[in-house]
C-alpha cells in the first residue's frame, strides 16, 4: 500500500504562481479528489506528481521514495487523461500491452494480463478494435485498463469523466470505485464537478487560485464549508453579505441587504470575528404559500423571509424554486423534494421561507 | 435530369475541368508525340512506332541517366526527411508565438529567385569556392573537393531547395499530434527514445510519406538546379529533356523521355507505398 506525501509544492510560470505551497498527504488506498474551478492548478498539480512538469520547489514522496526528480517513465504512477489519450495506431489489446512491453514483462505473460485487465473493464470482446471504432465510454475504460494492468500503487485521474454524458459519468464513476477496491491503488481524482467529487472520493481537497482552501470528507466540506468560496462552489447555496452584526449569547444577529433580520449560531465559544457572509443550503429551507391571514409571526428557533416566486424548475425528484426577496440581488433558492403532495406555489405569488437557525452558516 | 448527378460531381467539376485542360490534354499529346518517328533529317513524322523508346532503352548512356535521376531523387528525399523531421519537430514544439517566425525562416529559400540561389551555390561549391577555401583554411582538407558539376553538389543544392517543402508537410502533421499521447507513453514506462519510436514516429507516418513523395517527385522533374549546379557533367532526365526539346528539337524523343520519367516516378512511388503499407502500423491512415 502506498502513501503519497506532497510538501510545499510550488509551480511558477514566469511571475505567475500557478500552484502555491501545496501540502497533501494521501493515505494508502484512499481516493482524494482535487476539486476546483477551471484554471486553479489541478492539472498542473497532477502533472507534477506524474513527472510531466517539474515543480519550482517542494517535494513529492511515494511510500518514502523521493519522486521529485525521478523521470516520468520510472515513477510507477498511473495517469488517466480527460481525452483518453489512447494510441490511435494500436488496437485495444496493443494499447493495454504497451506499458507491459515497456516494462519488459515476458511475452508469455502479456496476453493473460492484458485480457485480465480488459475483463475487469468488460471489454475483453473488443480487444482487436482500434480506438476510433469505440464510444467515449469504452475508450475511457480501455484507458483505465491500460493504466491498471501495470498495477501502479498510485493512480491519477485528470477529469476522466468530463467528456461523457451524465448517465455514463455516474456508471463509470462507480466502476472506478470498484476497480479501486479490486486493484487496491491509492487515487487522486481531479474534477471541477462537485457532485462527482462527492460520490467518488473519501476526501476532497477544494482548490482555488493554486491553493487548497479546504480539505475534508464530503460531509465536512458540504456541511461545514470553510469560506464563502467553498460554500458557493460545493453544492447549491444561498450566499449573502451581512451587516449590522450583533453578538448575542451563543448567537449572531445580523441583517441581509434589504434589512431582513436573521440569526445564526455562534459555534465558536467566546468572542470571534463577526461574520461577513451568511449561507443557507436550499434543501434546508421550507417554503410555503404565504397564508392570507398570517401576520409576521416568527417561529422560535427559525429564520424567516418573504418573497415572490420567480421560477419553479421541476426536475422530477425535486423542485428548484427561486424567490425574489426585496433587497437581495440574487434569487433565494429552495430545493424541495417531490413529496407527491399537492404543490400549491404559483409564479408571481408571495411565499414564505423558513429554516432552523442552526442551518444558517456564517463566515 | 440534375437530380441524377450526385452533388459531389458539381463540386468537383470546375477543378476537373481545369485538370482536364491543363493536365490530361497536354499529357495525351505528349503520349501521342512519343510514338512519332524522327527521320534522318531530324524532322518528326506522325506514326505509331516504338522507335524513341527503343532508342532510349538500348542506350546505356540514357539508362544510366535515368538511374542517376532516381538515385539522386531518393538521396535528396532521404536527406530532406532526416533534416526536415528534426526541424519540423523543433518548430512544432517551440512556443506558439515563435512558430510562425521559424517557419518563415525555413521557407526563405523558396522566396529567393531560383537563378540567384543557384549562382550562390556555384560560388560556394566551386574548386576555389567559399566552402573549399574555408575547409582548407581550417586544415580539414588539403586538396579542394570536387563539388560543383558533380552529383554531390547537385544533391546539396537540391536539398537546400526541397527542405522547406518537407518541413512544411511534416510540421503540419507534428503540430496536430496530440501531445498527451507522448505523455501517456512516458507515463506507461517508455523512455524518451521509445516514446519517439513507438508513438511519435508511427503517428507522423502520413507526413513522412507525403513529404518524401512530394520531394521525390519535384526533385525528379527539377531542372534549374541540376542544369546550373550540375552543368553539362551531371546529366539528368529533366536536363536532357530540356536539351532534346530546345537544342536538338527532337520532340518525339523528348516526349518519350517525359513519359519514361513519369512512369518511373509512378512505379517508384507505388513501390514505396506498398512497402510502407505492409510494414507500417495498422490503424494509421497512410493516405
Ligand atoms: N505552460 C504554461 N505556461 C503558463 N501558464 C500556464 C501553463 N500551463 C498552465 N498555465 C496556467 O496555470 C493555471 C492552471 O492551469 P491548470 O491546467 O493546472 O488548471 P486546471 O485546474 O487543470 O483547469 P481545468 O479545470 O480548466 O483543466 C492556468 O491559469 C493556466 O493558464
Ligand atoms: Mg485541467
Amino acid at each position: 500500500m502506498s502513501q503519497l506525501i506532497i510538501q510545499d509544492l510550488v509551480k511558477q510560470y514566469g511571475s505567475n504562481t500557478v500552484v502555491q505551497n501545496l501540502n497533501i498527504a494521501v493515505e494508502s488506498g484512499e481516493m482524494l479528489s482535487l476539486l476546483g474551478p477551471s484554471g486553479c492548478g489541478k492539472t498542473t498539480t497532477l502533472r507534477m506528481i506524474a513527472g510531466m512538469h517539474s515543480p519550482t520547489s517542494g517535494s513529492i514522496q511515494l511510500d518514502g521514495r523521493e519522486l521529485t526528480h525521478v523521470p516520468p517513465h520510472k515513477r510507477d504512477v498511473g495517469l488517466v487523461f480527460q481525452n483518453y489519450a489512447l494510441f490511435p495506431h494500436l488496437t485495444v489489446f496493443e494499447n493495454v500491452a504497451f506499458g507491459l512491453k515497456r516494462h519488459g514483462v515476458p511475452k508469455g505473460e502479456i496476453k493473460g494480463r492484458v485480457m485480465g485487465a480488459l475483463e475487469s473493464v468488460q471489454l475483453a470482446n473488443l480487444a482487436e478494435r482500434y480506438p476510433a471504432q469505440m464510444s467515449g465510454g469504452q475508450q475511457q475504460r480501455v484507458a483505465l485498463a491500460r493504466t491498471l494492468v501495470l498495477k501502479p500503487p498510485l493512480v491519477l485521474f485528470d477529469e476522466p469523466l468530463s467528456n461523457l454524458d451524465a448517465k455514463l459519468r455516474q456508471a463509470l464513476g462507480i466502476e472506478i470505485r470498484a476497480l479501486q477496491r479490486e486493484y487496491g491503488f491509492t487515487g487522486i481524482f481531479v474534477t471541477h464537478d462537485q457532485e462527482e467529487a462527492m460520490t467518488i472520493s473519501d476526501r476532497i481537497a477544494v482548490m482555488n487560485g493554486g491553493r487548497i482552501v479546504q480539505m475534508g470528507t464530503p460531509q465536512e466540506i458540504y456541511m461545514h464549508p470553510a469560506d464563502p468560496f467553498v460554500a458557493d462552489f460545493v453544492g447549491e447555496s444561498n450566499l449573502f453579505p451581512v451587516s449590522a452584526v450583533q453578538p448575542a449569547a451563543g448567537y449572531w444577529r445580523f441583517e441581509l441587504p434589504g434589512g431582513h433580520r436573521l440569526s445564526a449560531e455562534n459555534a465558536g465559544n467566546g468572542p470571534s470575528a463577526p461574520p461577513a457572509h451568511a449561507m443557507i443550503r436550499p434543501e434546508a429551507v421550507l417554503v410555503q404559500r404565504q397564508p392570507q391571514d398570517a401576520g409576521d409571526t416568527e417561529r422560535q428557533g427559525y429564520n424567516r423571509l418573504i418573497g415572490e416566486v420567480a421560477f419553479i424548475n421541476y426536475t422530477g425528484s425535486s423542485y428548484l424554486i427561486g424567490l425574489n426577496v426585496k433587497g437581495l440581488d440574487s434569487h433565494f433558492i429552495v430545493r424541495m423534494q417531490n413529496t407527491r403532495k399537492q404543490f400549491d406555489l404559483r409564479l408571481g405569488e408571495a411565499a414564505v421561507v423558513e429554516w432552523p437557525i442552526h442551518e444558517t452558516l456564517t463566515f | 435530369m440534375l437530380r441524377r448527378i450526385p452533388p459531389y460531381w458539381i463540386l468537383l467539376s470546375p477543378g476537373l475541368l481545369i485538370l482536364l485542360l491543363v493536365f490530361v490534354v497536354p499529357l495525351g499529346r505528349l503520349l501521342v508525340l512519343s510514338f512519332y518517328r524522327t527521320d534522318p533529317s531530324g524532322a518528326m513524322q506522325a506514326a505509331f512506332a516504338m522507335e524513341q523508346y527503343i532508342r532510349f532503352f538500348s542506350d546505356p548512356f540514357y539508362m544510366q541517366m535515368l538511374w542517376r535521376s532516381v538515385y539522386i531523387g531518393i538521396i535528396v528525399s532521404f536527406v530532406c526527411l532526416v533534416l526536415g523531421y528534426s526541424l519540423a519537430y523543433g518548430v512544432a514544439r517551440a512556443r506558439p508565438e515563435r512558430r510562425f517566425m521559424l517557419l518563415m525562416l525555413i521557407a526563405l529559400p523558396l522566396l529567393t529567385s531560383a537563378v540567384i540561389r543557384n549562382f550562390g551555390w556555384i560560388i560556394i561549391l566551386g574548386r576555389k569556392g567559399i566552402l573549399n577555401e574555408t575547409l582548407i583554411a581550417i586544415g580539414l582538407i588539403s586538396q579542394p573537393l570536387d563539388l560543383l558539376y558533380t552529383p554531390a553538389g547537385v544533391i546539396i543544392a537540391l536539398v537546400h531547395v526541397m527542405l522547406p517543402y518537407m518541413v512544411l508537410v511534416l510540421y503540419s502533421v507534428l503540430e496536430g499530434l496530440d501531445r498527451n499521447l507522448e505523455s501517456a507513453a512516458s507515463n506507461l514506462g517508455a523512455s524518451g527514445p521509445k516514446v519517439f519510436w513507438f508513438v511519435t514516429l508511427p503517428l507522423s507516418m502520413p507526413g513522412i510519406i507525403a513529404g518524401t513523395l512530394l520531394v521525390f517527385s519535384i526533385t525528379l522533374s527539377f531542372f534549374v538546379t541540376p542544369s546550373l549546379v550540375g552543368g553539362a557533367k551531371v546529366k539528368l532526365m529533366a536536363t536532357e529533356i530540356y536539351n532534346q526539346t530546345i537544342n536538338m528539337l527532337n520532340w518525339p524523343y523528348a516526349s518519350a523521355m517525359g513519359v519514361i520519367l513519369l512512369v518511373t516516378m509512378l512505379l517508384v512511388t507505388g513501390l514505396y507505398k506498398r512497402i510502407l503499407n505492409r510494414r507500417g502500423p495498422k490503424g494509421v491512415n497512410l493516405g
